[in-house]
């Protein structure tokens, strides 16, 4: 019997030996191929929501409407990054819609168009919100064709909406001044009529690439300078071989200078994720996302912090919320 | 034999002994369901106001200021309304539906808010 113990005793610790050499196999794997890590913050639960539109003041993040399969919403919700915490906010005042528009113009946050499945509605509707009062005003309707699935970006003075779906893909944009409450067209984006495409800003320049028409995912990439309004093409996001930057759905944001572009939709679902540097023009995978795979998700951005929330992958809908740090080494524990 | 019936003992003696062992551990679960259950609830005074805080294991999920859904910045005014809506969202939680107040809620638990 004692025997049998004390050989059952060295099996096991073999076998413990063995699982933490073959641990550390792994640890090492993983950070000699990409940088960042990822981690988990504070979550939803299980059923969940894709579709949502977001935008970031100071170090709240908020995120309103969607749909989760079954229903549209219109609630809106902030993010505290702080505190890790969530607070329900005053509904956002239009019917409830996904793949809406959102975007910041100083302190204020405006979202608006989107799609209505249960009515079968393209959307052009735009609202005001206004973080001091916790309310809702509406302005001008969106003065393009009523649509879905397009980029919008502020500066400190406008908003600007384009692209996007209505039926058939666009490439047009839109300015909004919240002074005179009116939409312009504006001119010169010379990119491909897309939908479900991503723009990130650093400093002064607004990056814009990403997104599919007629099934092509696109590959050309353009900055717009919100100073001169002027567009400038750049080189495609396709030129490095061993790049597969292009996708549709996608999420973007910014931390400390440069862009991010991550998850969405190639195919299938895509976890992957790429940075992108302006003084060298040059891209670079990161680690991919840690979780589920997922398209249509958010992200929230105050240009030295940024966490990607929600989205779907295939039916399944999604509830988490993760930070990225894009310098630190990849960690499995803190998933 | 003798062998067989020792092992059958021991082996009715580990399975009685594991039931038992699951049948405590489950109605005791059941007794504090709603303790020991992933959310919890916190309502805490503010200024004549009230505001409740849910926590998932122990970590702050929603800090709720304001009453949910409704326009402004409008806050309990007792401390019964935020612990009924409070209750209300991890209940929600803990059908894993996502925790949105609609303001049908607040009018169906006769909350105090100006429905503007």
């Amino acid at each position: 019997m004692k025997r049998f113990n004390n050989k059952a005793a060295i099996r096991l610790l073999y076998l413990t030996a063995m699982l933490t050499l073959f641990y550390n196999c792994n640890g090492d794997d993983d950070s000699d191929d990409t940088d960042g890590n990822w981690v988990k913050k504070s979550t939803f639960n299980e059923e969940a929501r894709s579709s949502s539109s977001a935008f970031t003041i100071d170090n709240i993040g908020y995120m309103g409407t969607g749909y989760d399969g079954d229903d549209y919403y219109n609630d809106f919700w902030s993010y505290n990054m702080d505190t890790n915490s969530w607070q329900q906010l005053a509904d956002f005042p239009g019917i409830e819609r996904s793949s809406a528009s959102s975007f910041v113009i100083g302190t204020e946050g405006y979202m608006g168009t989107g799609y209505n499945g249960d009515t079968n509605e393209e959307l052009s509707d735009y609202y005001k919100y206004n973080t001091a009062t916790n309310t809702w005003t509406q302005i001008a309707d969106f003065a393009g064709s009523a649509r879905y699935g397009t980029v919008a970006f502020g500066s400190d003075s406008y908003g600007y909406v384009g692209t996007g779906y209505d039926g058939s893909d666009k490439k047009d944009f839109w300015k909004y001044d919240p002074v005179a409450d009116t939409w312009t067209e504006i001119y010169g984006f010379g990119g491909d009529k897309r939908r479900d495409g991503v723009t990130f800003t650093i400093d002064n320049n607004v990056y814009l690439g990403t997104g599919i028409s007629n099934g092509v995912y696109e590959t050309d990439f353009w900055v717009f300078d919100l100073d001169t309004e002027e567009w400038t093409q750049l080189e495609d996001i396709d030129e490095d071989d061993d790049d597969y930057v292009e996708r549709s759905n996608a999420v973007a944001f910014t931390i400390d200078g440069k862009g991010y572009v991550a998850c969405g939709e190639y195919g299938g679902s895509i976890d992957t994720v790429y940075e992108y540097t302006p003084s060298t023009e040059s891209w670079v995978e990161k680690t991919e996302f840690e979780l589920y795979a997922r398209r249509d998700a958010i992200a929230f951005t105050n240009g030295s912090r940024a966490f990607v929330a929600l989205g779907r992958n295939g039916t399944l809908y999604l509830d988490d919320n993760m930070e990225f740090f894009p310098n630190a080494e990849q960690d499995d524990d803190d998933n | 034999m003798k062998k067989i019936y020792s092992y059958i003992g021991v082996f009715m003696l580990i399975l009685t002994l594991t039931i038992f062992f699951l049948y405590i551990k489950n109605t005791n679960n059941k007794s504090k369901a709603t303790n020991q259950s992933l959310y919890s609830l916190k309502v805490i005074e503010n200024k004549d106001s009230w505001i409740y805080e849910i926590y998932k294991n122990d970590t702050m999920f929603i800090r709720q200021e304001y009453i949910p859904s409704a326009k402004g910045k409008q806050s309990f005014k007792t401390k019964e309304d935020a612990k009924k809506i409070g209750n209300l969202v991890v209940s929600k939680l803990s059908k894993n539906v996502f925790p949105v107040i609609s303001k049908n809620d607040l009018i169906n638990n006769n909350i105090n808010f100006e429905n503007k």
